[in-house]
This record gives structure tokens, C-alpha cells and sequence, in this order.
């Protein structure tokens, strides 16, 4: 620690590189891991502060410390202190087990092996030892464990591929290369020890992760407050009444009793009363309440976590609560902010379909000739034949197979096509299969088809390109490389076949080539144009496929002047950007290809649900806004039914505010022209009055704002229209958005709308949003782990968050709301005696019952039924809560538990604790036994009282209680047998020989408990207390029954005959909207490939091509490292963490 | 979902009926017959026992006479401490009559509205006379009662009003230890009454001790004119067994005096402990059963103990007959200090216990209540039985 409190005055570090001697003069960190608490001396007293310093714990020590004045203790010590020993203890017992785990997880961090450089020699030690300044030999796939500086690698021009999955989530390989000078020096993978265990930049950036708290936990800390002012309103109400009676009887009184101690003035006297009884009422502030409530939260984690159905065998991943203590805002979700790739989407493109010279493939069709979706019976094309064929690939249309054994040209041409214009690297592994290494998914899914269909793209050097066309090499030479850029929105290379012909291959953006296309293509063009609308309505993304033919002569010429354009000075990329469009003219269309960016499973089912749920789904993405689109579309977050889908997409803050207006404008002119007609006139007034009319928009729109737009609209003064507008769509897609700015988007609905936020993503770039929702979830089973670090909950799939919501949250919720008004109520109706008794006591802070029954009733008489509702409850089944989403809306609406609800519980437990005092206080009045004896004494008073209370709690909760389990009926009635064997065991003869001042109640239960007439006290009582609440019920389910009123009727009116349960069909969108353009591929790789750094030494040819020259090895470096800034930043992160 | 085990054995949720959440339960779902019948039936089991309460209770009786304004010359006297020492009897005379059991009840109101003081005596049940000759008497003897002859066992009990036997620390001030004989001098926790000014531990000590109820009660029966004859009363078995045997022992020791060797008397009491009863070993000590009775601590400010029942020999077989009695009252308790009141009571028992309507009208009130809802649930729910759309309608996707 004392490392990391230097490091703020540091300014640099100076480091000898092997010299361990030297770099411990500077006491840097060593490489240990430490991110646990606790170790076993400081266990006790850190953990014991921490607790007290919570609010509850230590209002109870100070109740104890009350206790322990003999003037005000009114009750004794151990009423207090067995139940706060009991819930230190469980939280101890918890808090150590969650650092038992930190423990090993460390551990096996700091163990993983390593070899270091010591002494000249090579020495395996493990990662927590090594020290700042060591140099470490790495090998290919281990892990990384400190922040390293590479000084060489094996890899030609000291290139170094390192996977950053642990800390961003990003699976590709991300290309770090040593300085030159040290580049030379070995040939292994030899890296520096830069910064060590706390100080690597992970573990400085990693932060504090914010508290989460629930509305129901902020809600109950406000009604603990309420119930401290009740109290203290008691109190005082009491210590007046002290002090007058004490005036008027007790001074008579005690001087009767000869009281001369006792004796004191009446006001100092109600003083202490106010704290005697302070003492006294604190149960209706039960101790067990946070503690059954961690209880409860923690049963209802391990139910997620156990729940198979939220199993993915796929990754072998289960569901996984992270934080035990978030569960029932789970079932108040009104906002989802869902990332994208790697969450609706597999981040898996599949080539799907095809246009080939106007004709259509990869469609299916059914015997009738009709189109069908695809379907595992279909049998999927075999490429067995093909040994370089991936195995996984599958397409079902056997026509394009067929139309490549015919040899059609075009087919042919199409193919060639993919297999050359890529940016990918081939490379064999150990077995030697043909391995691709892409920067983009999607022209991985393009090349591999190509290779799959007899292309296969075999390997490249910067001047050729090798490809093995149906069984036969083929070697193309690689003229040149137009690369990607956004503008261009298309690439092509120009390659010189084994014939000698020169060509130019391009793919892009239908959009942009189809201006480019030779006018010959006009028929073709309109032919596939309607294809790709096809395509584009499937949710699949497009390219346009084009070839052109150039003679020697022209390309030469052309050639010379990109030369010349590359050599300039003076507007070098203009000039280049020009040639480029020169060349690209006149193009032969030869068709469109369609991807699939796979959504995962059961996206769009969840999608409906969770919307008829009422749920808002915003998409934040860092995808092109036509990919975002096209995602909402594909899962059905837009449709065409939508009345308007609102594009935001402008400069300035001024482009933006205007569009804003006029998104406004429309959804209200719009809404107006639904509604009834308005005259213009009103419109102003429509727009002031909008929250009135929110509620009243008709149809569904959406809105559509992108990155620059967003950091313009979160500016404060557009911040509200902003907010207005995107709350009154049913769909909000953010694209191009920022991790800052996806948190920026949660923090504001958060702020503005009140409202319970879920936040789910997979990646680094999600984590910050993930962070600032309330309820973050990580998509699991990756192999990053950044998301699901920073998440509350973790699964492997989307659409689990369907069953994570509507079953677990809403059980959670339900549950934790039945529990909470039970609790207050129970509390409530014990306490409040005290209150009545205090009239008929003189204000003497007489407890009512004994004192062993105050000590027990919370936390053994009553603590377990209770607790069996809050973990086992269910209103309806799960199958019902899924099929009808629409059973959320009360956990949205916070109907279940709130103040008022709170205030019903506090009126039932007050109506309870006026019948339990003064139906016994009547019959008590003048009462005698059976044999004569009198009955009215106060022991007798308080076993009926107890007894009592605890047959009404225990009836109450068998009327709460909807779900009978087999625990339910061992807690309800084992409690109750309890209460009884208990009460006659402290009754008992043989405890009171023992210790008679502690168990003075020697044969009270015996000689109360057999007189027919306190049970029928009890019976009364317990009538007197239940029937209302009956009554109440009844009036309730019948006059305004709930969804779940109805459906747990019809549920058990099915239980015998169940039908079954038929999904709606999901209707496919048959669209014409044209799909915007999906290329997901970052600038740059092009020179990457065509400088040929990246490639073996051995693979060099010796010649320098054409483009060679263009380039010296310095530059494109340069250049990689200014078009890869955003990733560069992750650079010195090299550590790992495995949790 | 179905996933083969081997899958991943170590990672897939169990199968199990808890942790799926599967647990076979059954739904409490009340239907609306079920509720309505139970609240017709829980309707009339109130009612009926409501009624059978108020016709026993109205079978038993009872008879309170309030003495601290008939003996308010002893009251005068023993409000001064100093005076303790000195005798002060008074008697009470009153009459028992066997007839007009209906008429009395219907004669109640009047006779109390006619005379409140006499409404605040007799604050229970005993039937006042219709008769203006009988109220004169009344005012004369304090006490003229028109009863049905007692049957059965007759008890009297002794009744304080605003004594506050409930006083959080008046119910601490007692050492039970010491009772159960023990350890005589344990005395820890009954302050203020632990020691006496020598520091000699108190035996009982404690508040409640210390205040023991000291008034003796005899009961006198006017056989004629002449002779008068004390009404034979019991005083075992007017505690609890387990007070008797359990929780109060005397010190083992040869004699009692030399038990309680080493304490002091409580500073109101005027004899030792154990010279409680000196003719019967069995009721001395800590072992008497008037002290017994009075430690066992009254849950109200008002309260009635058991003083004696009657031993049903001789005139009194069947009961107390009627005629003119009087209680002789030796005052010794003095109740005006504290402006509290304090009367005695001749009450018998139904099979519920005490002489009490509360329980009965109760009952009644909650019966009557519960059919009440009844009826009215009953019509909210056949009123909007044919009004309300099935489920089906409302639960739609």
C-alpha cells in the first residue's frame, strides 16, 4: 500500500532491466494479487467495524448500551444481543466466504508459472514473484500477468500478437510490436516487467465499483426512518403520560409502598420512561429485517443460478448471479439498454444467400416450390468432396453447387471474386488445415463460403495472391490494393491472372457500386437491386459484387499515376481517393452476396415479450447506424407497421436541436391528426403540455441518433427534448455511441425518467454502462470477461434476460413485497401491544410478554415461515409468467410495495395489536379459573398474549403464503410446535430449580394454557384479527381482480386438464425496405497486407513488387498505429485476470 | 432445453424439484363458496358461543361489597404509619335473597341510575331491589342483595382498585430464588426492599412482598335474630399447585424461626415471615398461601384474588342460603393512600371460569360482525358474478 501512495508523486520510474539489486532501492509493488479483504487475524475486528458501521447494526449496539443503564433498562440485555450476535455472525460467516473465494482466485493467479531471466539463466517462478525490471520469456498462448514492455519476438519485424480478451472482450488479435532497437535481440517473445500486482494499469483503472442499491432498499431505509419517528412519537407519548401519572398516582403510590429510592421528579421520570420505552417498541425496527432480506436475495441468486433453463449447454455456461443483492429489481425493469454485437447478435456472419447474374441462391423450397425457412430436416449440401471445406459452414440450396459443376462462368467469376478481394491471412495450423485470421466476421463468412464452394484462398504474400479454384492452384499477382475507407464504402484489388489478364475485383455498398456500373448491367442491375431488397428485408447484410476487365495498357498508365499521387506532397490522399474512382467505373455487376449477422437464439421472442411486458428496449451500439437498423429490424424492434422512425443524425448542436423539433413537431402533428383533428392553433399548447400528452401518443415510432448527433443532444439544454422524444418511442437505437456515452444515455433515463434501468452487453465497451444501470448484465461464455465482471448477473445467451425478468425478477419482487409487508405488519402487531399496555401500567415500561418470548419471537417463533414465503412464493407459474408478460407491469409500477402499501401493513398491524391487547384485557377483567383461582395475573396475561400472537402471525402467514410447500408446512407448523415446546420447556419445573430468577414463569403454561377460557381468548382473538383481512381480500380479488387474481383462477381451473400451450406464430417481415450497407471492416489493413509485415520471412519473396515501394516499413507502422489509436490505448494492459 | 448430464457435468444445474423451483406445493386459492361458508360457519360457532357464554355467565353470580367507605374510620386510622399496630374492625352487614332472579336484572338500570354510588359498588352484576324500603336499607346497612341462593362452590375474593401490581418495577422487586428457599438471603434483586436499614437481608424481600394484602376477611351468617355463626371458608387451594410446590419452598431447616435465622421482617409487614400462621406449619413461611396468592402478580390496576372458598359442611352444603350476612373485616390494608378502593367479593363459577359477560357479548359482537360481512360479501359477489368478463376476456397476449 505504501507503494501505491508513492506512485501519486511519481513521475517516472527508473528501472534496470535484469537487475534485481537495483530496482529494489525503489520498493516497487511486487506482482501479487491482492483482492481480498481479509486475512485471518484482521478477519474479526475489520469485519466487526464494517459492520457496525451500518446504520441498523449500530442503532442496535447503541440499544444495547441503553440496556445496560439499570435506570432505563426495561428489557434485558439478551433480548438485544442474541439476535445481533446471530445476524453479525451470519454476515460474518458470509463476508468470509466471499473472501475465502478472493482468496483463491488470487492464489491462482499468483501461482500461474512464468520464466524470468535470473541470472543468465532461465527460471520458471512463479507470476506474483516476479519483480519490476525482470525480464520474462513468453510463449505463444500463455497468459500475461503483469504490464509488459516487449522488447523482441520471434515474429518478423518484432511483432507481437497478444489477445486482450480478459480486459475488453475482444477475441481478435490485436498486433503490438517492440522498438526497433530491442527488436534484434532474441528470438522468443522477451518482455520487461513494467509496472507490478497494484500498480499494473488494470488494477489502478479497475476502480471502486459503485454500490447498487434497490428502490426497495431505499424505500425501506425511508420506512425505517418513518418508524423511528413512529417510535419516537411513542415514546414521547409515553413519557407524558409518565410524567402525569406519576404526578397524580404514582407519587401516592410509591409513598404507599414506602418507595423512598425510587422517589423522583415526575418530569426526569417521564425522561427516562421515553428511553425505557425506546427500548421497549424497538421491535417494530426489526433487527432481522436486513438480515432476512439478504436471506431471501441470496435464495433467489442461487434459484437464477441454478435454474437450467437458463442453462447454455452451448459454452457449458450456467446463469450466474454476480450480486446477491439486486434480485427484486429484476421485476421492476421499465428500460433495457442492450448492446449489440455479441448480445442480440452471435457476432457470427454466415453467407446465407447470393445473386448470381440475376438468380437467386441459397434459397430453400419445398417440394410445392414454395419458399420455406430453412429447417434442419432440409438436407444440407455436402462438401465432403472438398477436403479444405469448414466444417460448420452449411447451405441448403444445392443449385449453386450444381451451377458450379456446370461451370458457369459467372458462378465462377463470383466465387474468384471472394477467394481474392479480402483483407484476410491465411495460415496452417499444427494438423494442417487452413486456418483464416480475420479482421472482419463478415469477410470471413465471404471467404470461407468461397472456400467451401471449391475457391479456397490458400495464402498470400504482398504481391500474389494463391488460391486453389476447384482442386487447381491458381496464383494470382496482387497489382493493387484500393482499400476500405468510409467514404469509399467499397474495396477492390486488381489482380494479373496466370492468362496474363489484368482485372479489378470490387465489393461494396450496393449503393455506391451500382453508380458505378457499366450501363450495359441496367437489366441485371434492376434484377438484383429487387434481390438485395429481398435480402435486405431478411435482416441480412448486403454486397454488391462487381468485376471489371482492364487492359495492360490502361492499368499501366493508371499504375504510374498512383505512383506519382503517392509520392506527392501536396494533397496525396485527394489525389490518390480520384485515381481510385477513376479506375472503378464501367464495372460489371456480377451480383450481391448476403450475410447473415446471426442473431442469437430467441432474440426476437424475447424482444416481443419483454416489449409486451412494457418494457423499453434501447439498442447502444458502436455499429454503423445501417447496421444498427438493420439489427432492429432483423429482431423486430422496428417494424414497418411503425408510424415514423425518427433519424437523428446531425452535425451541430443546432442540426440536431432543429431535428429534434422537428422529430417533435411531427410526433405530435401526427398524433394530432389520429387523435381528432385539432386546429393548428393548438398546436403550441400540444407541445407545453407534452407530458399530458405522452400519455396520449398514438402509434409506434422509434428514433433512430447516432454518436456525434448524441453528444450534441446530451448537452443540457436539448437533454429533455431529447428525453421526451426518445420516451415516447417504442424502439430508440443508438448507434456509433462511445462506452462514455452509452453510460451517459443510462445515467440520464436514470436521472430524468425515475425509472429501473438494466444495462446488458459482453464487451470492455459495455462495461461502463453496465456499471451505471441499476441492474447490470453480462453476456457469458466468451471468452472475454470484462462484462461479466463488472455485471450484476451473467448468462450465456439474450434471451434468458426473458426468463431472468419475467419469471425470476417478478417472482423476486412478488416475493420480496409479500415479505417486506408481513415483516412490518408482524413487527407491528407484536410491538404495539406494548404501546396499549402502557395505559394500564402506569407508563412503567412494563414489557407485556415475558422476556424470553421478545428475545425469541423474531428470530425463532416466526423468522422461518416467513422466510419460506420469501424464497418459495409464487403466484403463478413460470410457463404462466412468460406467456403472459403483461404480469411485470405491477413490479414497473411499484404497485406491490410502496408507502401506501406500507401503511395498509402499519394500520393491519395496529388493528392486530389493538385486538390481541384488548380482546384478553377485556375477558382478563374480571375473570377467574376454572377452580376458582384468578386468572388475571400477569404471567397468565402475557403466555395468553404470546400465545396468542403467535397463533394470529402464523394464521396470517398461511393466508399470505399462495404457494404450499412442503418447507412451507414444516416452517408454519414446525414453528408453531417450536413456540409451543419452548414455551413449556421455560414453563417447566426442572428449568426454574436451575435458574429460578431467569425462568420465573415456573407452571404458567400448564395452568394457563389447560383453561378452556383463554382458548377461547385465543380463538377469539385470532377470529377477531383474521376475518377482516379476509374479508378485505375477498372484496379486493372479487371487486378489482389483477391479472394474477385471474390467471392463478384459470390456473387452477386447467390444473387437471392442461392444453397445450401454442407460441403465435412469428410473423416474418416481408419488408421492401433496402437494407443500408454491412461492412465491418476497419481502414488500414490493406497497407497492413500489401507491405507485407505481417507476414514470415520465410514466406518473403525477394522481389519487391509494385506496391512495395510505395511504402518503407517505418510508415505503415506509423500509419497502423494512427488508425488504431482507439485500440493502441488498451496497450500497456497487459494484465491478466482470471476471477 | 434438454441437455444431456454429460454435457458438462460440473457446470449444469441439478434436476432437483428445489432448485428448479418445481417443488410440488398446492396453490391456496380460496373460491369465493369456500370463503363465504367459512364466514357463515366461524358466523355461527361466534354466535352460538356467544350466547352460551352470556347464559352461564348470567347463571353464575356474584356479590361485591366495596368497604373502604363503610370502614373509613379504619381507612382514617391506618392512613397515619404510626398506627399500625392498633386493631380496627368493621362489619358488614348484608342480605341474601333466593327470589326474583328475572326481576332483578330488569331492576338493575333503575336502581343504579336511582343511586350511583351504589352503581360503583355494586359494579358487577348483583341485581339491585326495586323496592324504596329495600334502597333505604341499603343506604342504612350498605348492602341489601336480593340473590338467587348460591350453589356450588361459593369463592371470595378480595378486590383492590388502582393498585399497580403491573409497575415495571414493582414486578422486578422480588428475589425468586429466595422464595424457592434456596438462598435466604439472596436478595439481589429486590430493591428497594433487599435490606433493612442494619443491612440485614429482608425475608420475602422485594416491593411486592413488602405490600402484602394484611386485611383478614371472616364471614358471618345470621342463622336468627341472635345467633350469629361463622360462615366455614377453605383456604387451601386457592393457589396454583405450582406455586405451592414449586416455585415456594421455605428454607429447610429444623423450625422456621431458626430458617429465617439471619433476615429481617419487610418493613410493613408486623410479624415475621414465619409467624405467618404459626398453627399450620404447612401454610407458614413463604409457603402461606395468602402470600402466595399475592406475589403472583396482577396484570391489571384492578384485580381480584382469591381469599377463600367455601367449605360446604353444615347450613352450607348446597351453598351460601339465603338471609343476612356480614363480612368482618379486620382493616389493616390501607387502600386510601393511594386513593385506591378495595371490596370483597362472593362470587360462584360457570364451566368458562369467572363471572364475566365480556367474553360472551364478544363473541356475540364478532358473530354478528362476521355474518354482517358475510351478507355482504355474498351480494358484492353475486352482483358482479354476471357482470364480470371470464378471464379469457381480459388476459389476452
Amino acid at each position: 500500500m505504501f507503494c501505491s501512495e508513492k506512485k501519486l508523486l511519481e513521475v517516472e520510474r527508473k528501472v534496470k532491466a535484469n537487475d534485481r539489486e537495483y530496482n529494489e532501492k525503489f520498493q516497487y509493488a511486487d506482482n501479487r494479487i491482492h483482492t481480498s479483504k481479509y486475512n485471518i487475524l484482521t478477519f474479526l475486528p475489520i469485519n466487526l467495524f464494517e459492520q457496525f458501521q451500518r446504520v441498523a447494526n449500530a442503532y442496535f449496539l447503541f440499544l444495547l448500551i441503553l440496556q445496560l443503564i439499570p435506570e432505563i433498562s426495561s428489557l434485558t440485555w439478551f433480548t438485544t444481543i442474541v439476535p445481533l450476535v446471530l445476524v453479525i455472525t451470519m454476515t460474518a460467516v458470509k463476508d468470509a466466504t466471499d473472501d475465502c473465494f478472493r482468496h483463491k482466485s488470487d492464489n491462482q493467479v499468483n501461482n500461474r508459472q512464468s520464466e524470468v531471466l535470473i541470472d543468465g539463466k532461465l527460471q520458471n517462478e512463479k507470476w506474483m514473484n516476479v519483480k519490476v525490471g525482470d525480464i520474462i520469456k513468453l510463449e505463444n498462448n500463455q497468459f500475461v500477468a503483469a504490464d509488459l514492455l516487449l522488447l523482441s519476438s520471434s515474429e518478423p519485424h518484432g511483432l507481437c500478437y497478444i489477445e486482450t480478451a480478459e480486459l475488453d472482450g475482444e477475441t481478435n488479435l490485436k498486433v503490438r510490436h517492440a522498438l526497433a532497437v530491442t527488436s534484434e535481440l532474441g528470438a522468443d517473445i522477451s518482455r520487461l516487467a513494467k509496472f507490478d500486482g497494484p500498480d499494473t494499469k488494470l488494477m489502478q483503472n479497475s476502480g471502486k465499483t459503485k454500490f447498487k442499491r434497490t428502490s426497495i432498499d431505499r424505500l425501506m431505509n425511508t420506512l425505517v426512518l418513518w418508524i423511528f419517528g413512529f417510535l419516537v412519537c411513542l415514546g414521547i407519548i409515553l413519557a407524558i403520560g409518565n410524567s402525569i401519572w406519576e404526578k397524580q398516582v404514582g407519587d401516592q403510590f410509591r409513598s404507599f409502598l414506602f418507595w423512598k429510592e425510587g422517589e423522583k421528579n415526575s418530569v426526569f421520570s417521564g425522561f427516562l420512561t421515553f428511553w425505557s420505552y425506546i427500548i421497549i417498541l424497538n421491535t417494530v425496527v426489526p433487527i432481522s429485517l436486513y438480515v432476512s432480506v439478504e436471506v431471501i436475495r441470496l435464495g433467489h441468486s442461487y434459484f437464477i443460478n441454478w435454474d437450467r433453463k437458463m442453462y447454455y449447454s452451448g459454452k457449458a455456461t450456467p446463469a450466474e448471479a454476480r450480486t446477491t443483492t439486486l434480485n427484486e429489481e429484476l421485476g421492476q425493469i421499465e428500460y433495457v439498454f442492450s448492446d449489440k454485437t455479441g448480445t442480440l447478435t452471435q457476432n457470427i456472419m454466415t453467407f446465407k444467400k447470393c445473386s448470381i447474374n440475376g438468380r437467386i441462391y441459397g434459397e430453400v423450397q419445398d417440394d410445392l416450390g414454395q419458399k420455406t425457412d430453412i429447417t434442419k430436416k432440409k438436407e444440407p449440401v455436402d462438401f465432403s468432396v472438398n477436403s479444405q471445406a469448414e466444417r460448420t459452414f452449411q447451405f441448403f440450396d444445392h443449385n449453386l453447387m450444381e451451377a458450379i459443376k456446370l461451370g458457369d462462368p459467372k458462378v465462377h467469376e463470383f466465387l474468384r471474386l471472394l477467394a481474392l478481394c479480402h483483407t484476410v491471412m491465411s495460415e496452417e495450423n499444427s494438423a494442417g488445415q487452413l486456418i483464416y485470421q480475420v479482421q472482419s466476421p463478415d469477410e470471413g463468412a465471404l471467404v470461407t463460403a468461397a472456400r467451401n464452394f471449391g475457391f479456397t484462398f490458400k495464402s498470400r504474400t504482398p504481391e500474389t495472391i494463391t488460391i486453389e479454384e476447384l482442386g487447381t492452384l491458381v496464383t494470382y499477382q496482387l497489382l493493387a490494393f484500393l482499400d476500405f475507407n468510409n467514404i469509399r464504402k467499397r474495396m477492390s484489388v486488381i489482380v494479373r491472372n496466370p492468362k496474363g489478364q489484368i482485372k479489378l475485383y470490387s465489393k461494396g455498398a450496393d449503393t455506391i457500386l451500382f453508380e458505378k456500373l457499366h450501363p450495359s448491367n441496367e437489366d441485371l442491375l434492376t434484377l438484383t437491386s429487387d434481390h438485395l431488397s429481398e435480402f435486405a428485408g431478411e435482416g441480412l447484410r448486403t454486397l454488391a459484387i462487381a468485376y471489371r476487365d482492364l487492359d495492360d495498357k490502361y492499368f499501366k498508365e493508371w499504375h504510374k499515376m498512383l505512383e506519382d499521387a503517392n509520392t506527392a506532397t501536396d494533397e496525396r490522399d485527394e489525389r490518390i481517393a480520384g485515381l481510385y474512382e477513376e479506375i472503378e467505373r464501367d464495372l460489371m455487376l456480377l451480383g450481391a452476396t448476403a450475410v447473415e449477422d446471426k442473431l442469437q437464439e430467441g432474440v426476437i421472442e424475447t424482444v416481443t415479450s419483454l416489449s409486451l411486458a412494457n418494457i423499453k428496449i434501447w439498442v447502444l451500439t458502436g455499429d454503423k447506424q445501417e447496421t444498427a437498423i438493420n439489427i432492429g429490424y432483423a429482431c423486430n424492434m422496428l417494424t414497418d407497421d411503425m408510424n415514423d422512425v425518427f433519424i437523428i443524425a446531425g452535425n451541430t448542436a443546432a442540426e440536431v436541436r432543429e431535428e429534434l423539433r422537428k422529430a417533435k413537431e411531427n410526433l405530435f402533428g401526427q398524433n394530432r391528426s389520429f387523435s381528432n383533428g385539432h386546429v393548428v392553433f393548438e398546436k403550441k399548447q400540444q407541445l407545453e403540455l407534452a407530458s399530458v400528452v405522452e400519455e396520449t401518443i398514438t402509434g409506434d415510432y422509434a428514433l433512430v441518433i447516432n454518436g456525434h448527433s448524441l453528444a450534441h443532444a446530451l448537452e443540457s439544454d436539448v437533454k429533455n427534448d431529447l428525453l421526451e422524444l426518445a420516451c415516447m418511442c417504442k424502439t430508440v437505437v443508438c448507434c456509433r455511441v462511445t462506452p462514455l456515452q452509452k453510460a451517459q444515455v443510462v445515467e440520464l433515463v436514470k436521472k430524468y425518467r425515475n425509472a429501473v434501468t438494466l444495462a446488458i452487453g459482453d464487451g470492455a465497451n459495455d462495461v461502463s454502462m453496465i456499471k451505471s444501470a441499476h441492474i447490470g448484465v453480462g453476456i457469458s461464455g466468451q471468452e472475454g470477461l470484462q462484462a461479466v465482471l463488472a455485471s450484476d448477473y451473467s448468462f450465456a445467451q439474450f434471451r434468458y434476460l426473458q426468463r431472468l425478468l419475467l419469471v425470476h425478477g417478478r417472482w423476486s419482487y412478488f416475493r420480496m413485497c409479500k415479505f417486506l409487508c408481513y415483516f412490518f405488519y408482524k413487527n407491528f402487531a407484536f410491538t404495539l401491544v406494548h404501546f396499549w399496555f402502557g395505559f394500564f401500567c402506569g407508563f412503567s415500561a412494563q414489557t407485556v410478554y415475558d422476556q424470553w418470548f421478545i428475545t425469541l419471537f423474531n428470530i425463532v417463533y416466526t423468522s422461518l415461515p416467513v422466510l419460506a414465503m420469501g424464497i418459495f412464493d409464487q403466484d403463478v407459474n413460470d410457463q404462466n409468467s412468460m406467456d403472459y408478460p403483461q404480469l411485470y407491469q405491477p413490479g414497473q409500477q411499484n404497485l406491490l410495495f410502496n408507502k401506501r402499501k406500507f401503511l395498509i401493513c402499519m394500520a393491519h398491524g395496529i388493528y392486530t395489536s389493538l385486538a390481541l391487547f384488548f380482546i384478553p384485557y377485556g375477558a382478563f377483567y374480571n375473570a377467574a379459573g376454572e377452580d376458582g383461582q384468578h386468572l388475571a395475573d400477569y404471567q397468565s396475561f402475557a403466555v395468553t398474549m404470546a400465545t396468542s400472537l403467535v397463533i394470529v402471525v402464523s394464521v396470517q402467514i398461511a393466508l399470505d403464503t399462495s404457494y404450499w410447500t412442503v418447507v412451507n408446512h414444516v416452517f408454519i407448523w414446525g414453528s408453531i410446535a417450536t413456540y409451543f415446546s419452548i414455551l413449556f420447556t421455560m414453563h417447566s419445573n426442572g428449568i426454574f430449580a436451575i435458574f429460578p430468577n431467569q425462568f420465573p414463569f415456573v407452571g404458567n403454561a400448564r395452568h394457563s394454557l389447560t383453561q378452556k377460557c383463554i382458548w377461547l381468548v385465543i380463538l377469539l382473538t385470532t377470529v377477531a384479527s383474521v376475518m377482516p383481512v379476509v374479508a378485505f381480500r375477498f372484496l379486493k380479488v372479487d371487486l378489482f381482480p389483477t391479472l394474477s387474481d385471474q390467471l392463478r383462477q384459470r390456473q387452477k381451473a386447467q390444473k387437471k386438464a392442461r392444453p397445450l400451450h401454442s407460441r403465435r406464430p412469428q410473423t416474418r417481415r416481408s419488408s421492401s425496405r433496402r437494407s443500408g450497407y454491412a461492412f465491418a471492416h476497419q481502414e488500414g489493413y490493406g497497407e497492413l497486407i500489401t507491405s507485407g509485415k505481417n507476414m514470415r520471412a520465410k514466406n518473403l519473396p525477394p522481389t519487391s513488387g509494385l506496391e512495395k515501394t510505395l511504402y518503407n516499413s517505418t510508415s505503415w507502422i506509423e500509419n497502423l498505429c494512427k488508425k488504431t489509436t482507439d485500440t493502441v490505448s488498451s496497450f500497456s494492459q497487459d494484465k491478466t485476470v482470471k476471477l | 432445453m434438454k441437455r444431456t448430464p454429460q454435457d458438462c457435468p460440473s457446470r449444469l444445474p441439478e434436476n432437483t424439484a428445489v432448485k428448479q423451483q418445481q417443488l410440488p406445493a398446492c396453490r391456496l386459492q380460496l373460491s369465493a363458496t369456500g370463503i363465504l361458508s367459512g364466514f357463515f360457519a366461524t358466523g355461527v360457532f361466534c354466535l352460538g358461543m356467544g350466547v352460551i357464554l352470556i347464559l352461564s355467565a348470567k347463571s353464575s353470580m356474584e356479590i361485591e361489597i366495596n368497604y373502604t367507605k363503610i370502614c373509613a374510620s379504619c381507612a382514617k386510622l391506618r392512613e397515619n404509619a404510626r398506627n399500625f399496630d392498633k386493631e380496627c374492625t368493621c362489619s358488614i352487614p348484608f342480605h341474601l335473597t333466593q327470589t326474583m332472579r328475572v326481576l332483578a336484572h330488569s331492576y338493575l338500570s333503575k336502581a343504579c341510575t336511582g343511586h350511583p354510588m351504589s352503581c360503583y359498588n355494586l359494579s358487577a352484576h348483583p341485581p339491585c331491589t326495586p323496592d324504596p324500603g329495600d334502597l333505604l336499607e341499603f343506604q342504612f346497612f350498605h348492602g341489601t342483595y336480593h340473590l338467587l341462593m348460591y350453589y356450588g362452590n361459593v369463592y371470595m375474593y378480595y378486590k383492590l382498585y388502582g393498585f399497580y401490581q403491573n409497575l415495571h418495577g414493582y414486578l422486578l422487586s422480588r428475589s425468586n430464588s429466595q422464595l424457592l428457599g434456596t438462598d435466604v438471603k439472596d436478595v439481589e434483586t429486590c430493591a428497594p426492599f433487599s435490606k433493612s436499614h442494619d443491612g440485614t437481608p429482608i425475608a420475602p424481600c422485594g416491593a411486592i412482598a413488602n405490600s402484602l394484602f394484611n386485611d383478614t376477611i371472616i364471614l358471618s351468617y345470621k342463622l336468627n335474630s341472635s345467633v350469629h355463626i361463622q360462615v366455614p371458608m377453605l383456604r387451601s387451594g386457592i393457589t396454583w399447585w405450582t406455586d405451592k410446590y414449586i416455585k415456594f419452598r421455605n428454607p429447610s431447616s429444623s423450625n422456621l424461626s431458626s430458617a429465617f435465622a439471619g433476615t429481617t421482617k419487610p418493613p410493613s409487614w408486623p410479624k415475621p415471615v414465619y409467624e405467618l400462621d404459626e398453627n399450620d406449619p404447612g401454610n407458614n413461611g413463604f409457603l402461606n398461601d395468602d402470600f402466595i396468592v399475592w406475589m403472583r402478580t396482577a396484570a391489571f390496576p384492578t384485580f381480584k384474588k382469591l381469599y377463600r372458598r367455601l367449605s360446604r359442611t353444615q347450613h352450607f352444603i348446597e351453598g351460601l342460603p339465603a338471609g343476612n350476612y356480614s363480612f368482618n373485616v379486620s382493616y389493616n390494608f390501607p387502600v386510601t393512600r393511594f386513593q385506591g378502593e378495595k371490596s370483597v367479593v362472593l362470587s360462584t363459577l360457570t364451566w368458562s371460569g369467572g363471572h364475566s359477560l365480556f367474553l360472551g357479548l364478544a363473541y356475540t359482537v364478532t358473530g354478528a360482525m362476521t355474518w354482517l360481512a358475510a351478507f355482504s360479501m355474498m351480494a358484492v359477489h353475486l352482483k358482479l358474478k354476471g357482470k364480470r368478463f371470464s378471464p379469457d376476456d381480459k388476459v389476452k397476449l
